[in-house]
C-alpha cells in the first residue's frame, strides 16, 4: 500500500456555517495503480487531493504515504515529503516564466538538495516526454501540450511514490488531450502509481479504478474497478467493490460507467 | 537550493521588469550616492580646515585680546595689548619668536590702479611663525620693523592686482597716500575661502601703528615656541605673564585669550565631525527612504508571484527556500543600487567639488560602509514581504489567479 488514507475529515468555517468537506474518508492507492477520483464540484475531491498530496493536514484521521504519518505534520516537514514522494500535475500546468523547461524540471531536485547531476536527470525525465529537444525552451515558447509534458517530467523527476494529476487535460484540446493521457497510461504501464482527479468521464473510465465523491464521502458502491485497466478501452466485465449498478445516478457520473 | 542557482532566478525576476527594479533601486542609488558623495565632502572640508591650521606655522600660541562687554553682550575685543607685553613674552623660556600684530584695511594705489587690501603690521618673525615664504625679493628687517620704513611685502593676489604680469619688486605704491617700496612678493597660500593670505601686505608694524592706523594696542601676539616645547607649558607661561602685567586679580577672568594651534585643530574637528554626522544622517534618511522603496516593490512582487510560490511549495520548497529567494532578490536589487550609488556617489562628489570649489574626498570607509548598509536594508525592508512569501498557504497560493 503506497498512500493509506483512513477516516479524514476536514471542516471548513465558512462565515459562521461549518461545512464538512471530507467527512470520514477512506481511501487507498496501491503500488501501479491508475485510479480516478471524480465528483460534482464541492464534493469534496479537491480536499482529498490536497490531504493526498500533502499539501494540507485533514483535521481528523490518519493518512500514511510509503509508511510515513502525514497527518500532523509541520508545514516544512510535509514540504519535504511532497518532495521525495509525491509529483503534481496541474490543470494550468504551472510552470515557472523564465526558466527553460530544463531548469523547470531540475526544481524539485533542487528542493531535495541535489547539487550535482541535476541537469542530467531532468534531462532524462525531458527526454521520457519526448521533449529532449526542447529543454533549453522556456514555456512560453511551447505549446499547451508541450507545456504539460513539461510539467509531467518535473512531477516524475524525482521518482515519487504517486502522482497526482489534476484534471490534466482540462486546459488542453482533445486531441493534445489524447496524448497526455497516452503518455500518463504509459508512465502507468511503466509501474507508477498514478491519481488522476477528474470531471471527464472519458478520462475516468480509462483508469483501472474509479473513485467517486459526493458530499464529503467516498461513495459506496461507487467505486468501479475494470479488470486489468487495458488502457483506452474499458473492458467487458468490471468488478466492482459494490456493486457497479449501484452508481449514483443524481451526478455527472456517465452512463458509460454501468456496464 | 545553491544561492547561486537563487540568485540566478532572482536576477533574471528582475530583469524581467527592469524599469521597475531601476525605479526602485533609484532610491538607493540616490540615497548611496548621497551619503558618499556627502561624507566626501565632509571629509575634504575637514582635509582643508586642517591644512589651512597647519599652514599657519608650527609651534604656534596666538594671543588676543578678550571680547569685552558682559552677560552675552559682546561689544567689540578690550583694548589692552601692548608692545611691552610683547616684549616681555619675547623673555620667557622656550619663546623663539613673539611677532606683535596690528592690522586694518587700506587702499592701495598703484599708477591708474587701485586695490583694497588688509594690512598687517608685524616683524619679520612673524613671516617663519605663519610660514610665509618670499617669492620674489625680501621680506623687511628687524631694523626696518623698528625704525618705520616705508617697506611693504605684498601677496602674489595682491601683486596681480596692482602690477599684473610686471615685476613688482622695487616699486612704488601710495597706501593711504603715503609712498611705500614693494621689497618682496609673498608666495601663494591659496585661497582659504574666509579670508585670502595672497591678498594682503604685510610692513614693519611701527609704521602701521604710527603712521597708518595711530594704535597703541595690538590685535594679536603670535608666540613661536622652540621645537619639541610643551605647548601647553609655554601657554601657562604666558598667560601667568600677562595675568601679572595686566594686574588681574586671582579670580578675575582673563582680558585675553590665549590659543594654540592644538585648540584650533581640535575645535575644527569638532566642527566638521558635527558638519560630516549631519550631513551623513540626511543622506542616511533618503537611504532610509530607499529601502521602502524596496520593500514597496519586493510586496508587489510576493502577490504578483503568488502562483510561482505555490507552485515552488509544491516542488517541495521548505519555508527557508521562499524566504531567501525573495530575500535574495531584495538584497540584490538594494546590492546593485548600492554599486550603481557608490558610482552616483563619486560623480557627486567631482560636481560638488567643481560647482562650489570645496575639496572633496571618497573615502575608502565610506564606500565599504554604505555598500554594506544598503545591503542591510535589502534585508532588513525585504524581509517582512520574504516571509509573507514563506508563510503563504500552497493550496491558497495555487489556486490565487
Amino acid at each position: 500500500m503506497m498512500i493509506q488514507a483512513r477516516g479524514l475529515v476536514k471542516v471548513f468555517t465558512l462565515g459562521g456555517t461549518t461545512l464538512r468537506a471530507l467527512d470520514g474518508v477512506d481511501f487507498d492507492v496501491d503500488k501501479g495503480e491508475l485510479v480516478a477520483i471524480t465528483g460534482a464540484s464541492g464534493s469534496g475531491k479537491s480536499t482529498m487531493m490536497n490531504i493526498l498530496g500533502c499539501l494540507d493536514r485533514p483535521d481528523e484521521g490518519t493518512y500514511e504515504i510509503a509508511g510515513e504519518n502525514a497527518a500532523k505534520l509541520s508545514a516544512d516537514r510535509l514540504a519535504e515529503l511532497r518532495n521525495k514522494y509525491i509529483g503534481f500535475i496541474f490543470q494550468s500546468f504551472n510552470l515557472l516564466p523564465r526558466m527553460s523547461a530544463q531548469e523547470n524540471v531540475e526544481l524539485p531536485l533542487l528542493y531535495a538538495g541535489m547539487t550535482r547531476g541535476t541537469k542530467e536527470k531532468a534531462r532524462d525525465a525531458l527526454a521520457r516526454v519526448g521533449l529532449a529537444e526542447r529543454m533549453h525552451h522556456e514555456p512560453n515558447q511551447l505549446s499547451g501540450g508541450q507545456r504539460q509534458r513539461v510539467a509531467i517530467a518535473r512531477a516524475l523527476v524525482n521518482d515519487p511514490t504517486i502522482i497526482l494529476a489534476d484534471e490534466p487535460t482540462g486546459n488542453l484540446d482533445s486531441k493534445t488531450g489524447e496524448e497526455i493521457m497516452k503518455l500518463i497510461e504509459a508512465l502507468n504501464a511503466e509501474g507508477r502509481s498514478i491519481a488522476i482527479v477528474t470531471h471527464d468521464p472519458g478520462i475516468a473510465k480509462r483508469c483501472k479504478r474509479e473513485v467517486f465523491m459526493r458530499d464529503g464521502r467516498v461513495v459506496p458502491g461507487g467505486t468501479i474497478i475494470r479488470g486489468d485497466g487495458s488502457h483506452g478501452t474499458v473492458p467487458g466485465a468490471a468488478t466492482a467493490t459494490g456493486s457497479s449498478l449501484d452508481a449514483p445516478s443524481a451526478n455527472s457520473l456517465p452512463e458509460a460507467k454501468a456496464t | 537550493m545553491l544561492i547561486l542557482t537563487i540568485a540566478k532566478v532572482a536576477l533574471r525576476s528582475l530583469l524581467a521588469n527592469k524599469l521597475r527594479s531601476f525605479l526602485a533601486m533609484l532610491g538607493i542609488i540616490i540615497g548611496v550616492g548621497a551619503v558618499i558623495s556627502m561624507l566626501a565632502l565632509g571629509t575634504g572640508v575637514q582635509k582643508q580646515s586642517l591644512d589651512r591650521i597647519t599652514a599657519m606655522g608650527s609651534n604656534l600660541l596666538v594671543i588676543r585680546p578678550a571680547s569685552r562687554g558682559s552677560g552675552g553682550v559682546n561689544s567689540g575685543t578690550q583694548q589692552n595689548m601692548t608692545l611691552a607685553d610683547a616684549l616681555a613674552i619675547v623673555k620667557l623660556e622656550d619663546v623663539k619668536e613673539v611677532a606683535p600684530v596690528v592690522g586694518g584695511n587700506a587702499q592701495l594705489k598703484y599708477l591708474n590702479k587701485n586695490t583694497r587690501t588688509s594690512l598687517i603690521g608685524t616683524t619679520p618673525s612673524y613671516f617663519t611663525s605663519r610660514a610665509f615664504d618670499i617669492d620674489t625679493g625680501r621680506g623687511f628687517t628687524e631694523a626696518e620693523a623698528a625704525g618705520s620704513a616705508h617697506v611693504i611685502v605684498i601677496g602674489p593676489v595682491t601683486a596681480t592686482n596692482l602690477f599684473g604680469t610686471a615685476p613688482a619688486v622695487g616699486e612704488t605704491v601710495k597706501l593711504n597716500g603715503l609712498n611705500f617700496t614693494v621689497v618682496g612678493v609673498l608666495k601663494s597660500k591659496g585661497d582659504q575661502g574666509y579670508f585670502n593670505p595672497d591678498d594682503q601686505v604685510l610692513l614693519p608694524y611701527t609704521t602701521a601703528m604710527k603712521q597708518l592706523f595711530g594704535v597703541a594696542y595690538l590685535r594679536e601676539i603670535d608666540i613661536q615656541a622652540v621645537d619639541g616645547a610643551d605647548l601647553n607649558e609655554v601657554q601657562d607661561r604666558v598667560t601667568d605673564l600677562l595675568r601679572a602685567r595686566h594686574h588681574l586679580e586671582d579670580d578675575a577672568p582673563e582680558d585675553f585669550t590665549v590659543r594654540n594651534q592644538a585648540d584650533l585643530i581640535e575645535t575644527r574637528n569638532e566642527t566638521n565631525r558635527t558638519f560630516t554626522l549631519l550631513l551623513g544622517g540626511i543622506a542616511s534618511i533618503s537611504l532610509l527612504v530607499g529601502g521602502i522603496g524596496i520593500m514597496n516593490i519586493m510586496l508587489v512582487t510576493v502577490t504578483e508571484r503568488t502562483r510561482e510560490i505555490g507552485v515552488r511549495k509544491s516542488l517541495g520548497a521548505k519555508h527557508r527556500d521562499i524566504l531567501g529567494q525573495f530575500l535574495i532578490e531584495a538584497v540584490l536589487m538594494s546590492g546593485v543600487g548600492g554599486i550603481l550609488g557608490v558610482l552616483a556617489g563619486f560623480g557627486g562628489a567631482k560636481i560638488v567639488e567643481k560647482a562650489m570649489g570645496i575639496p572633496t574626498i571618497v573615502e575608502m570607509t565610506s564606500v565599504v560602509l554604505s555598500l554594506g548598509f544598503s545591503a542591510g536594508v535589502g534585508i532588513f525592508f525585504g524581509f517582512y514581504p520574504a516571509r509573507r512569501a514563506a508563510n503563504m498557504d500552497p493550496i491558497e497560493a495555487l489556486r490565487y489567479e
